[in-house]
């Protein structure tokens, strides 16, 4: 089970290194709530659409707020 | 974690607010969040993607592993391939996770070349170690190793002088504190950016160093980049620009496009040039090429990518279009195609199986690239601007003959086209070429242009050679500009047997072709005239006119013969000749150094040292090619031309007695045999006068025999009476009613020509002859007539007829002086001297054509001294007046005088109702008028005669001096 968890770890460390040089501003518990729902079969382009446009709706958010 | 699969849709959801409030901040139940959870729901729900393509996937980030280090990032390739690897390397059950994963990064992916990256600890190798060489060899403050503490510090700017010093690796280091670091870089960093150093200033400091350069956050295939005008050399949005603006690849279908590496489409084009069918190039209908756009590189625009592939298309194009020609013409086994068409295809297939040995060299360089590159693991060598680069230089020579082709098939679809319009088309083409690259200083283009036209002129120029050396037409194809226009025609054979055909002469033979043309009409006129004589001279040491044209203009392009020798011991060349069946002799006698100096010329081309071209150029450089190519061939051809001409002109003189007809015709003609012509004028004007020319035409043949008959064994032996036929012309019917002056002007002189003389003696010179001698005979007419009335012996009977007689002899003396004058003029002046420069000059002539000339010109000549040309027809009917005053002054005596003609002179006054007495006094009044006429007549020829000498004509002083 150790080495299990352990390979779970290591999986994730290796993720999350690609994700900073893709550059996609991905911090670790986003990147494991994105490979749970992955998981779960969400297809990653429409995960990766949805995440663009969170973003998106909370700059507009943070926007009007400071507006 | 991983391995745990939730499956039911509330987990789902709850791991989707989750995310939600991650990502977004918002509060969950709140207004943002509620609608953000509806949102994304339903963009999970219902999508366009299709399932993740695991092929698909590795190949993108195998083309941005080499993205990374075509951009000298090599931390961020080195640890994305190794951590691709380390993932690739786990249970296969993980793989459809892994694969979702990597695509959810490329999805989400903002410019990763911008992005700054510091590796972690354990991804990066310990043991790694760095140089000074390294450092320098890149951007200056840029890279890892700036983070970099080190305390060997040697100067006081706080650098190391060993450039091969060992120093550590970021990775290890990158944790010191930055306080540390701070001495070291004083000089190098903003005081502001010092007080705060950290990852912030970091970037801030890049922002500022103009190759990174802040341009906000760029992706490269983002859809909302516009281009940035101020940065034009930001790769990134004009790559996004570019691809946006395209409208070449805005229609295509998404997901349609196969990425390769660029060493596959250096295999493509190297096939292409091949000949091969490729799968990048696809064929139009009209056997041109066009690269296929499904197929593209990572790390070039399509755009770009689509203009490289477009100048190899092209290029494919041309080298096809050259090889299916030459191929064609050479392979044809159906079609007879001209000698000349056939050897410029045996030319253009050497060109193309030299191209073909440079790219079977091309693909060996390319194999061993291929396997070098997996071992030494470096970035591709051959690439297609390199392949590109190395192969410009020939391909643009075959792009040149591709052109020129297509000129010559456009115009080989038309329906007026001939053999000989097309050698001709083809050879002019290839001499213009010549010249243009000559103008344009493109040496080695010129020597390939040269080669090729040597080639192709060598059946031509066979053909003129046998037509030069024997006078036979060999031209089955019927390409050269001599055609033979009725090969059973025996009449004419100067003129009308073969016909030379100016539109169809090569330029680099406009200048000669008129005299190639009469050698071999003159070799024909000494074969009708000594069919059994070999001509025994040739001009050109025994080679043919090929090779001594060759030679002559290689001498005459400086350059040396013992160069030419010593090649000519190297092995033959390898060009194929198969067409024209002339290809060993092509091979022997093709200038081995100007093959030598073209092969190395074009090897030149890509190589360092292009010297074999400069020199080429240099040995040209005060006469041009085309310049030397035709004074090579004028002096083969003009040489042969003057033996030729010279072996005719001796046997016109020593077997056709040249110079016995041409005396013949001047003794005649010109009167010139006193002893002969002037007691036959004397026989033809008493005829004229007793009108029994009219009833007997032939009796002044009969008279003219007698006459030569009476001179026989004189010099005068030459004239032959059987060759001369003189009759009255137009006057039939009205000759008994015509004057004296008519019946002379009807007088025609025939003179019966033998071949091959009558090429000389033409009928439109024998009508010169005539009016010159009609000329004559009116003279001595006129001098006949003043002569006849002699009444000096008759005694004056009283003082009118004393008065009478006086201005009878001043009339007469009058007149006689002018027809003297005139007479004399016209031999001594004009015919004798005309004819002594005639028949010296042509003992110089130089063949027929010579000949004809200065014939024509003599004829010419005293025609117009004698002011009998049509310009000066005015002049000539008022010096003609006198003569017809001559004439009536004579008939007036006879009318006037008793014993001249008692009978007639009796009747005549009786007619006209004049007393006896009275006829003195008419006489001298009739006397009277006619002497104020000649006056008149004479004064205004002295006059028109000297205005035209004062306009230049400075012989006709003398004669207006003299007759005035």
């Amino acid at each position: 089970m150790d080495s299990k968890l352990q390979e779970a770890r290591e999986t994730m460390d290796i993720l999350h290194e690609i994700s900073r040089i893709l550059n996609t501003s991905l911090d670790r518990e986003t990147l494991s709530l994105c490979v749970s729902l992955c998981e779960s079969g969400v297809n990653p382009e429409a995960l990766a659409a949805v995440i663009k446009e969170l973003k998106r709706e909370s700059r507009a958010l943070r926007g009007e707020n400071a507006s | 974690m991983l391995s745990a699969a939730p499956t039911n849709i509330a987990t789902r959801d709850a791991l989707l607010s989750e995310l939600i409030v991650q990502v977004t901040g918002f509060q969950v139940d709140s207004e943002s969040f509620l609608k953000c959870r509806r949102l994304a729901k339903k963009q999970i729900k219902v999508h366009r993607w299709q399932t993740t393509n695991e092929h698909e996937v590795i190949r993108q980030y195998g083309g941005l592993v080499e993205k990374f280090a075509v951009y000298s990032q090599d931390t961020k390739a080195d640890t994305l391939r190794k951590s691709l690897n380390s993932l690739l390397s786990l249970r296969p059950s993980y793989h459809f996770l892994i694969h979702d994963m990597l695509r959810l990064f490329l999805s989400l992916s903002e410019a990763p070349l911008r992005n700054i990256y510091h590796p972690c600890i354990g991804s990066m190798d310990a043991e790694s170690s760095l140089t000074w060489e390294d450092i320098t060899a890149e951007e200056p403050l840029t890279g890892s190793h700036w983070e970099d503490a080190t305390d060997e510090v040697d100067s006081d700017d706080g650098y190391s002088s060993d450039e091969s010093t060992k120093v550590c690796d970021s990775a290890v280091t990158l944790k010191e504190p930055v306080a540390d670091r701070q001495p070291r870089r004083q000089k190098h960093r903003n005081p502001d950016l010092l007080s705060n150093p950290n990852e912030s200033s970091q970037k801030e400091l890049e922002r500022r160093q103009y190759w990174t350069r802040e341009k906000g956050s760029y992706s490269l295939f983002a859809e909302d980049i516009s281009f940035d005008h101020q940065d034009p050399c930001s790769l990134a949005p004009s790559l996004a620009s570019h691809q946006q603006r395209d409208p070449r690849f805005f229609y295509r279908p998404a997901a349609s496009t196969v990425y390769t590496k660029e060493v596959d489409f250096v295999r493509e084009c190297l096939f292409l040039l091949s000949g091969f069918a490729t799968a990048v190039f696809r064929s139009r209908s009209d056997g041109s090429f066009e690269p296929v756009t499904d197929v593209t590189l990572k790390h070039l625009s399509e755009g770009a990518l689509h203009d490289l592939l477009q100048w190899f298309a092209d290029r494919g194009t041309a080298v096809q279009r050259v090889r299916s020609f030459a191929e064609s013409v050479c392979q044809s086994e159906q079609i007879a195609y001209p000698l000349t068409v056939q050897a410029f295809a045996s030319g253009l297939l050497s060109i193309v199986r030299d191209f073909d040995a440079t790219i079977t060299k091309e693909e060996k360089r390319f194999q061993e690239y291929a396997r070098k590159m997996p071992k030494s693991g470096q970035q591709e060598v051959t690439s297609l601007m390199a392949l590109g680069s190395r192969l410009s230089g020939k391909l643009d020579i075959l792009d040149d003959l591709s052109l020129m082709l297509e000129a010559l098939e456009i115009e080989k679809n038309e329906p007026y086209r001939d053999n000989a319009t097309w050698t001709t088309q083809i050879l002019s083409a290839q001499c213009t070429s010549i010249r243009h690259y000559e103008h344009t200083c493109q040496p080695v283009k010129v020597s390939v242009f040269v080669e090729l036209f040597l080639r192709t002129m060598k059946p031509y120029m066979d053909t003129i050679q046998n037509w030069m050396d024997t006078g036979k037409l060999d031209d089955p194809q019927e390409e050269f500009f001599v055609a033979s226009s009725n090969p059973n025609a025996t009449g004419d054979e100067w003129q009308s047997r073969y016909i030379l055909r100016e539109s169809v002469t090569p330029n680099f033979l406009t200048h000669v072709n008129a005299a190639i043309y009469v050698c071999g009409k003159s070799l024909n006129v000494i074969e009708q005239l000594d069919a059994s004589q070999v001509f025994p001279e040739l001009s050109r040491n025994g080679e043919s006119l090929y090779e001594a044209t060759v030679a002559s203009f290689i001498e005459g392009m400086g350059m040396n013969r013992k160069m030419k020798k010593r090649n000519e011991q190297q092995p033959s060349s390898q060009y194929p000749s198969k067409s024209t069946g002339t290809g060993s002799e092509i091979e022997q006698m093709f200038p081995k150094c100007f093959r030598a100096l073209i092969s190395v010329g074009i090897d030149q081309m890509d190589a360092e040292d292009a010297t074999i071209g400069v020199q080429f150029e240099q040995q040209h450089l005060w006469q041009s090619i085309d310049e030397c190519f035709r004074g090579a061939i004028r002096r083969h051809v003009l040489a042969q031309k003057a033996s030729v001409g010279r072996h005719l002109t001796s046997i016109l003189f020593r077997k056709c007695e040249l110079n016995d007809h041409l005396k013949s015709l001047q003794a005649v003609y010109f009167m010139t045999a006193g002893a002969v012509m002037h007691p036959f004028c004397l026989k033809l004007f008493e005829k004229v006068e007793s009108r029994e020319l009219c009833y007997e035409p032939h009796a002044l043949n009969a008279a003219f025999a007698e006459c030569l008959a009476s001179n026989a064994g004189t010099e005068l032996n030459h004239l032959d009476a059987r060759c001369f036929d003189i009759r009255l012309l137009n006057v039939e019917g009205r000759a008994a009613k015509s004057s004296s002056r008519e019946l002379l002007d009807a007088i025609n002189i025939h003179y019966q020509t033998p071949f091959p003389l009558n090429i000389i003696v033409t009928p439109a010179t024998i009508a010169i002859y005539n009016r010159i001698a009609r000329i004559l005979l009116a003279i001595k007419y006129a001098r006949h007539c003043l002569d006849t009335d002699d009444w000096r012996g008759r005694k004056a009977t009283g003082t009118s007829n004393l008065l009478l007689a006086r201005q009878r002899s001043a009339v007469k003396a009058r007149l006689m002086h002018f027809v003297a004058n005139l007479h004399a003029f016209f031999l001594s002046a004009v015919i004798h001297a005309e004819s002594k420069t005639f028949m010296e000059g042509i003992k110089s002539a130089q063949g027929m054509d010579d000949l004809i000339l200065m014939h024509d010109t003599f004829v010419c000549a005293v025609r117009d001294r004698c002011l009998l040309n049509e310009k000066a027809s005015k002049i000539w009917k008022q010096m003609s007046a006198p003569l017809e005053l001559s004439v009536e002054y004579a008939s007036l005596c006879k009318k006037y005088d008793p014993s001249a003609d008692q009978t007639r002179s009796s009747d005549y006054l009786r007619d006209v109702g004049v007393q006896s007495n009275e006829r003195d006094k008419q006489f001298a009044k009739d006397l009277k008028q006619l002497a104020r006429r000649v006056e008149e007549s004479v004064n205004f020829v002295k006059k028109a005669l000297e205005g035209l000498a004062s306009h230049g004509v400075q012989h006709l002083e003398a004669l207006a001096a003299s007759l005035a």
